[in-house]
């Protein structure tokens, strides 16, 4: 390849990226830029243009599709600031799906690993690959609010409500709230749960038949609840180093 | 962790002065190459990446005028502040030293014994 060819295939990816009406003048100009900038480069290393030479010069001028973005003002679908929002609400949403796919899928409770293992198949092409429409629902809902606080600059004003001061541990309002539904469900259907731990165990002792086997699954769950209790005690201490006003 | 936030300080800093630096030199017609020869000759090295596509930008937000020349042989887009971007600029340069006057004290101030 020749350095006209690569100055040439880079201007390509960059202005077939440009709205059609800027595409012909800036692929010009970037070309003309390019070959200066590659000749300004060969006078001042004393050689000759090369291939390696041009290939140098286009990537440092960047990926073709990050380029092509600074000649237009950025489009922004969801505003950063509710990034970890969107991330929050899309993981949730999905967890929640998939719990409630899950649960649905061991309905009747299997009998054998190898239903099991089906009913997991059938899980994940239903509703574990399905509940990828939530994020795609976030996305909508975000970039309609981001486009109304736009549009609208006083919709998104801050307004000051009641504050609420009694501090509720996170992780503890949580293992209540999942106590609180499991106790309801036991109370309203014993024998599903109790089905479904028979079954459970039914599946631990059919499946790891070697003492080792099922020895590494044991420390695993054990290094797992010690890793979660370590991190209790972390956020305890950091709660209680917390100045509080 | 520390270097990480120092590059991302850095370019953030540097963000912030690129316009002003590059509507300095632009009083007068230059084309993208010479703008970036000149920028870099009195230590403000603009990356290529980054001047071309401001230059476009702020030429479609009508700060700057822009034309084809064919002074020496190949033809050059030179581009210089339009009217309402030489006004732009004059109050971008006084924001600049009014800032630069505050900055420098609290630096000086801040600086150890």
């Amino acid at each position: 390849m020749t350095t006209d060819d690569i100055i040439e295939s880079y201007v390509l990816d960059v202005s077939r990226r440009l709205p059609r009406r800027q595409r012909a003048d800036v692929a010009t100009e970037l070309r003309l830029l390019l070959r200066e900038g590659l000749e300004a480069r060969a006078a001042d290393e004393g050689r000759h243009a090369d291939e390696a030479m041009a290939l140098e010069l286009v990537r440092a001028f960047g990926r073709p599709a990050d380029v092509a973005s600074r000649y237009r003002p950025p489009v922004t679908v969801i505003d950063p600031a509710d990034g970890r929002r969107f991330l929050g609400a899309s993981a949730a949403g999905i967890g929640v799906i998939w719990v409630a796919g899950l649960l649905a899928a061991f309905q009747p409770p299997p009998g054998s690993a190898g239903d099991a293992l089906s009913a997991l198949g059938a899980w994940w092409t239903g509703p574990g690959l399905g509940a990828l429409w939530w994020p795609g629902l976030m996305v909508v809902c975000f970039a309609a609010a981001a486009r109304a606080r736009r549009r609208r600059p006083g919709t998104g004003d801050w307004k000051p409500r009641a504050v609420d001061r009694d501090e509720v541990h996170r992780a503890g309002a949580l293992a209540a709230t999942v106590l609180f539904v499991c106790g309801t469900a036991v109370l309203v259907n014993p024998g599903y749960l109790l089905g479904l731990a028979l079954a459970a165990g039914d599946i631990f002792r059919a499946a790891p038949t070697d003492e080792a086997v099922r020895g590494a699954i044991v420390l695993i769950v054990l290094l797992t609840l010690l890793d979660f209790g370590q991190r209790l005690r972390r956020q305890r201490r950091r709660v209680a180093l917390t100045p509080s006003v | 962790m520390v270097t990480g936030a120092r590059e991302r300080l850095d370019l953030e800093l540097r963000r912030g002065v690129v316009v002003l630096a590059a509507l300095s030199q632009l009083r007068a017609f230059r084309y993208g190459y010479e703008l970036r020869q000149s920028l870099a000759e009195a230590g403000m090295p603009i990356e290529e990446g980054t001047l071309y596509p401001l230059l476009r930008r702020l030429e479609s937000q009508g700060v700057l005028t822009s034309e084809w020349r064919t002074d020496a042989g190949s033809p050059r887009r030179y581009y210089a502040l339009s009217d309402e971007g030489r006004d732009l600029y004059e109050e971008l340069a006084e924001r600049w030293r009014g800032l630069n006057k505050v900055m420098n004290r609290l630096l000086d101030d801040g600086a150890p014994e």
